[in-house]
């Protein structure tokens, strides 16, 4: 006898099958209810809970599968066994996508019945599942109730407004309404929290429904957002769906169409909670390495901090050094959504930069090709906001480009006072559209005393300017660690002001020159090698006049032909850096490509064995052969030549 | 760069500095020069306006002296200047071929 006499409720279109179940079932115990088909079946489950569900997969009309997906939207949790002739495993990968719990094949084995029944039966599925209906206050699709969901409607034209406001009223709902995008903008501004719901036309005057939709999903994730249309252009379908568009009600049955679209949302979203929390623990870990300094020491001049909200997605922020001489790379990027699928997007963006990142430093070029590899993944709608800066410290140089993302803020200090200059921002995300145009590029100085703060878009440029000015003193005094600076901010940010999503902060301080280095940089061309050498020789003859350095050229000469020949890979995009640094003991020549770089000691060990006429893979017998000393990190080659 | 002939003796002037930047076009003209003037005893460079050889150049050198020695022609370089027989110490041409330095040099 199978314990706690369970509630079960067959659906199967076929008779025999049914009073067979059913009689089993009843023999052992259970009380049973029966259902012809996938709609009976949502009937029954509208109206009682049932602690298991036998379901035939394969039925006329509403099938197996779709009632098993409506039953999963409803927010009902009740256990699902899929009662079916398929036997094959991937007939059991679709009944467990379609939300199923177990698989009972046909024809019927009544010990297998009752072991699956006996399992569902002694855990507290029922009560669970209609403690969530409940809370939920989950209906049946067709007869939906909202009371105490805010829904601000966004409509200029009276009388369709008054029709709609009147429609959703009697459905429950408490609504608000402006004419256009601005003033809803406004509104959410003053109080996002009031809202759980945007509905707003497609067309408004100002920001229209396109705006309100990209700027709520950036800004306040936590509502759902719904548009409509007389009619959509597949384009602007499209657009909105990937930029997190709800719901597309067609205006043309608003009346009918508005309670089962927000129902589905809302179910869609509950049961998107439960899937988040039952994989949370292991996303969360994963999402802490998401934000990464690039180098092994911490750096004295790239501040990072975060505070997640979300179990998964989020915002990622990564630097890399890619040379000796100071040139680095600093990536802060955004997932859209925060489900499991985005933070798949997430590793898959990281996996692409780490890939691509050295041999495109510059950051327009960096945009368009991890654009480029995202837009491969065809069926995934997903993008993603993304600033990528290039930092010569050296030259305190910065160049950054942003897809989507907010533009930065530049802090200058001047003895206690400190002045803002807000950089533009966004751009189209990567992954949304085969355009690399559409990024925003600007070329900064990081002069003495300044600082450059990049955030993602769970900050707003207007608070962080505020919690800065609030929090002065923490520019006037001397921080004890540079790092600190981040986290204090971000707190005082977070004292000051709700967080409705994953916030990064990101400062770069600006570093002090060092009038004994000398810098040159030029792409990666035999013509430019010459010219560099030229720069090089005059500078020595300038500082170093007595130098002989004929041979010391040679030396230098054949460095940088490796940084264009392997390094670059003859790439003339890819730039090559000379860093002169005078000392007294000598000079000290930092050569950086843009490549990965190469083991020293197997190439002069290989370059040994060759013949004395041959040169040596990389000129390396002819650098080795004049230089003092050669180092090799990453695609810096250092070269010391010593005065005596 | 030229190129002349003198009692059998084919002359390559690079008139240059054999370096990555000049290379193609320098390698392009010699190389169709020699198989224009297959009938020549002996192919002589004359380094004169070499300033600089980078490993490049370095291997157009040693291209020219396999080419001809192929061929059983003597191969030579005249008007070496410092700079230029700095690198050919290195490399020791001179137990290759003959080296003769510019007459500014002795």
């Amino acid at each position: 006898m199978i314990k706690n006499s369970p509630s079960i409720l067959i659906v199967d279109d076929n008779p025999f099958n049914r009073e067979m179940l059913g009689d089993i079932l009843k023999a052992n115990g259970c009380v049973v209810d029966k259902a012809n088909n996938g709609k009976e079946a949502l009937d029954r489950i509208a109206d009682k809970t049932y602690a298991i569900i036998i379901m035939d997969m394969l039925m006329p009309g509403l099938d197996g599968f779709e009632t098993t997906k409506q039953i999963r939207k409803m927010g009902l949790k009740t256990p699902v066994i899929a009662h079916t002739s398929m036997s094959m495993k991937k007939d059991r990968r679709r009944c467990m996508e379609a939300g199923c719990d177990e698989f009972l094949p046909k024809p019927i084995n009544t010990a297998n019945l009752l072991e699956l029944i006996n399992k569902f039966a002694e855990s507290d599925h029922q009560s669970e599942g209609q403690s969530n209906v409940h809370q939920n206050k989950i209906q049946h699709p067709d007869n939906p109730s909202f009371n105490g969901l805010n829904v601000l409607l966004i409509e200029e034209d009276q009388s369709i407004r008054n029709q709609y406001l009147e429609v959703m009223q009697r459905m429950g709902f408490t609504v608000s309404f402006v004419p256009n995008g601005n003033e809803a903008l406004n509104r959410l501004e003053e109080n996002s929290k009031q809202f759980d719901l945007i509905i707003s036309n497609m067309f408004t005057s100002g920001i229209d429904g396109l705006g309100v939709l990209n700027t709520t999903k950036r800004e306040y994730p936590h509502i759902l957002v719904f548009i409509y249309a007389a009619k959509f252009d597949p384009e602007t379908l499209q657009l909105m769906l990937q930029l997190g568009a709800d719901g597309i009600i067609p205006q043309s049955d608003f009346n009918n169409s508005i309670g089962k679209i927000v129902h589905a949302a809302l179910s869609q979203s509950t049961h998107s909670r439960t899937n988040q929390a039952q994989t949370a623990f292991q996303v969360r870990q994963s999402q802490a390495r998401l934000t990464q300094y690039g180098c092994s020491k911490p750096c004295q001049f790239i501040d990072m901090a975060f505070s997640a909200l979300h179990d998964a997605g989020g915002d990622m922020a990564q630097c890399r050094h890619f040379n000796r001489s100071g040139r680095c790379g600093v990536v802060l990027a955004d997932v859209s959504g925060h489900d499991i699928l985005s933070s798949y997007i997430s590793a898959v963006f990281l996996g692409i930069l780490s890939s691509v990142w050295n041999a495109n430093q510059d950051p327009l070029s960096l945009l368009r090709i991890i654009n480029k590899e995202l837009l491969k993944m065809e069926e995934v709608n997903y993008h993603v906001c993304t600033t990528v800066l290039l930092w010569d410290q050296k030259k305190s140089h910065l160049e950054i480009a942003t897809a989507g993302n907010p533009g930065a803020l530049l802090l200058t200090q001047k003895d206690d006072q400190l002045a803002f200059d807000q950089f533009n921002g966004g751009g189209i995300c990567l992954g949304l559209l085969d355009r690399d145009d559409l990024y925003t590029y600007q070329q900064v100085e990081l002069v003495q005393n300044s600082r450059l703060f990049l955030f993602s878009d769970g900050m707003s440029v207007r608070k962080l300017k505020s919690t800065i000015k609030q929090n002065k003193q923490l520019f006037l005094s001397e921080v004890s660690s540079k790092r600190e600076l981040c986290r204090r901010l971000l707190d005082a940010y977070m004292d000051s002001w709700s967080q409705n999503d994953d916030m990064i902060l990101l400062c770069l301080e600006s570093t002090k020159n060092n009038d004994e280095r000398f810098v040159y940089s030029f792409n990666s061309d035999y013509k430019e090698v010459d010219k560099a050498c030229k720069w090089i020789s005059d500078q020595i003859t300038t500082h170093m006049p007595d130098l002989d350095m004929d041979m010391m050229m040679l030396s230098i000469r054949e460095a940088l032909l490796n940084a264009v020949e392997h390094g670059n890979n003859y790439d003339i995009n890819a730039l090559v850096e000379v860093t002169l640094e005078f000392q007294s003991t000598g000079l000290q020549v930092d050569i950086a490509d843009q490549g990965t770089g190469f083991n020293l000691n197997e190439k002069l060990m290989n370059s040994k064995k060759e013949s004395g006429f041959q040169i040596g893979k990389r000129g390396l017998k002819i650098i080795h052969a004049f230089a003092d000393k050669i180092e090799v990190q990453g695609g810096t080659l250092r070269l010391l030549f010593n005065l005596s | 760069m030229k190129t002349y002939t003198s009692n059998d003796t084919f002359f390559l002037l690079p008139e240059t500095d054999l370096v990555a930047s000049q290379m193609e076009e320098i390698r392009d003209y010699f190389m169709k020069e020699l198989r224009d003037n297959a009938d020549v005893e002996q192919v002589t460079l004359d380094a004169t306006g070499i300033e600089i050889v980078d490993s490049l150049g370095v291997n157009l050198i040693i291209g020219l002296y396999r080419h001809v020695s192929t061929e059983s022609k003597k191969f030579n370089v005249i008007n070496a200047g410092e700079k230029f027989m700095k690198v050919a110490n290195f490399f020791r041409f001179s137990t290759l071929f003959d080296i003769e330095k510019a007459p500014s040099d002795d």
